[in-house]
């Protein structure tokens, strides 16, 4: 991961959660979430964790209280986030989005809670693999999946004497 | 200084009109009507610098229609989606940023300053804007409770308080009671550290902290975030590591939205 380009409080959505907690070695993108969340905390800064996420992750009936660590924050769904939710995400505006894409208003609902959360809370970005509330959120909070934030691959090529380097230093170094 | 042809048109000013009976440039108070103009343009050059957009105002005019403040610029289209984006902040339909918060307020009590019956409006070319009056637009339940990650920086007095930060509240420090001295010793260890804290608040109708009470506080673990929480997963919630489908199972889309209890 890039760490300059990291954001310093960032809120990470449910499908990002598990994928970066728990072990799911075949999926495609668990590699990205993992990374990203070792990243941030590596870092120092702040992840975010929005409660309704907390509701979506639980499936056990005996859960331990979620730990209070540096770095990974709980923040709640309270009422200052439902001020967020009932004028950002108005259930008019979500009902069309479900039209419009084709998911559920129940997952629609629980996007809608989480991005709340991540206003309410100043968030600088909201991480997620489905931009599908994208459109609806206002531009003060930016919306970015995990894989954003890998460094850039830089192409190599060979040159003199077969070391690989990068194209732009190649160029110099062969002209020493 | 004298208007052009075109701005007397209007075709290239934004207009702020206040309106209500007997309301004349003649009879209006200069100051609240110079401080409402001065607010409503520093509230506009905000949004402008969060969008990086390039607002330009020159000259200004006062027209006799009950009385607008006339703001002629070279960028009207501009201006008026500025315009446009402030209005659904102040009827609510947008979100207020924090970096435009403290402006928007200004405005919001420039506009509350004015004498009762009197109401503003914002005039672009062909539409107009009238500002909803703020005190019924931000309803602010006067006290809730939360919880907060917060950094504690002072606890102490007869009557105990403690004074925190938290990210999620913007910069502004606030202060809660507490309910007893030892409450306040125990927190005296923790001075200058994050913690988890239950708080009772109560906010002012911009949604800032003015008072509440420390219900409870939990010091941070200081043991490894990753571990710590890829041990609580592992608890609470390893059935995820046999699904495959994870995002199937997130959207629910097999399962009917309409719920029928057991008899």
């Amino acid at each position: 991961m890039d760490s300059k380009s990291l954001p310093r409080r960032a809120l990470l959505d449910t499908g990002v959660l598990i994928r970066a907690l728990g072990e799911h070695p075949t999926d495609p993108r668990s590699a990205d979430c993992r990374d990203f969340l070792d990243a941030m905390v590596a870092a120092g800064n702040d992840v975010l964790v929005g409660a309704p996420s907390l509701a979506e992750m639980i499936r056990a009936m005996a859960v331990p209280q979620a730990p209070s660590t540096n770095n990974i924050v709980v923040v709640p769904f309270d009422d200052q986030a439902a001020i967020v939710l009932g004028t950002t995400f108005p259930m008019v505006a979500l009902k069309q989005l479900a039209l419009k894409t084709g998911a559920t208003l129940t997952y629609l609902k629980y996007d809608a809670l989480i991005a709340a959360c991540a206003i309410r809370h100043k968030a600088d970005l909201l991480v997620t693999l489905d931009g599908r509330l994208s459109t609806q959120i206002p531009s003060s909070l930016r919306v970015a999946s995990p894989s954003a934030f890998r460094e850039k691959q830089l192409q190599l090529v060979s040159v003199d004497g077969g070391a690989l380097v990068p194209p732009a230093n190649g160029t110099k170094s062969s002209k020493k | 200084m004298a208007s052009s042809e075109r701005d007397k048109s209007g075709a290239d000013a934004l207009k702020l009109e206040i309106d209500g009976p007997g309301v004349h440039p003649q009879t209006v108070d200069p100051l609240l009507t110079l401080d409402l103009g001065r607010a409503y343009l520093r509230f506009l050059n905000k949004i402008a610098d969060e969008a990086e957009l390039n607002l330009e105002f020159k000259g200004l005019d006062i027209e006799d229609k009950c009385a607008a403040l006339v703001f002629p610029s070279g960028k009207i289209a501009v201006a008026e989606r500025v315009a446009t984006d402030a209005h659904r902040m102040l009827a609510g339909a947008q979100l207020v940023s924090h970096r435009v918060e403290a402006s928007a307020n200004e405005f919001r009590a420039a506009l509350r300053a004015l004498p009762a019956g009197q109401s503003v409006a914002v005039l672009l070319r062909k539409t107009r804007l009238p500002i909803p009056p703020q005190s019924s637009v931000r309803l602010q339940p006067l006290r809730s409770v939360t919880k907060l990650r917060a950094m504690l920086i002072a606890v102490g007095g007869k009557q105990p308080t403690a004074k925190f930060t938290s990210k999620s509240e913007g910069t502004r420090p606030f202060t809660v009671r507490l309910s007893d001295i030892p409450t306040a010793q125990k927190l005296g260890a923790l001075l200058f550290k994050e913690m988890d804290v239950e708080v009772r608040v109560e906010r002012d109708p911009e949604g800032l902290i003015v008072a509440g009470e420390l219900l409870d506080f939990t010091a941070l673990t200081g043991t490894d975030p990753l571990e710590s929480w890829r041990a609580w997963f592992r608890t609470a919630a390893s059935e995820w590591d046999s699904i495959e489908d994870i995002d199937k199972e997130l959207s629910r889309d097999e399962v009917l939205e309409t719920w029928v209890p057991d008899a």
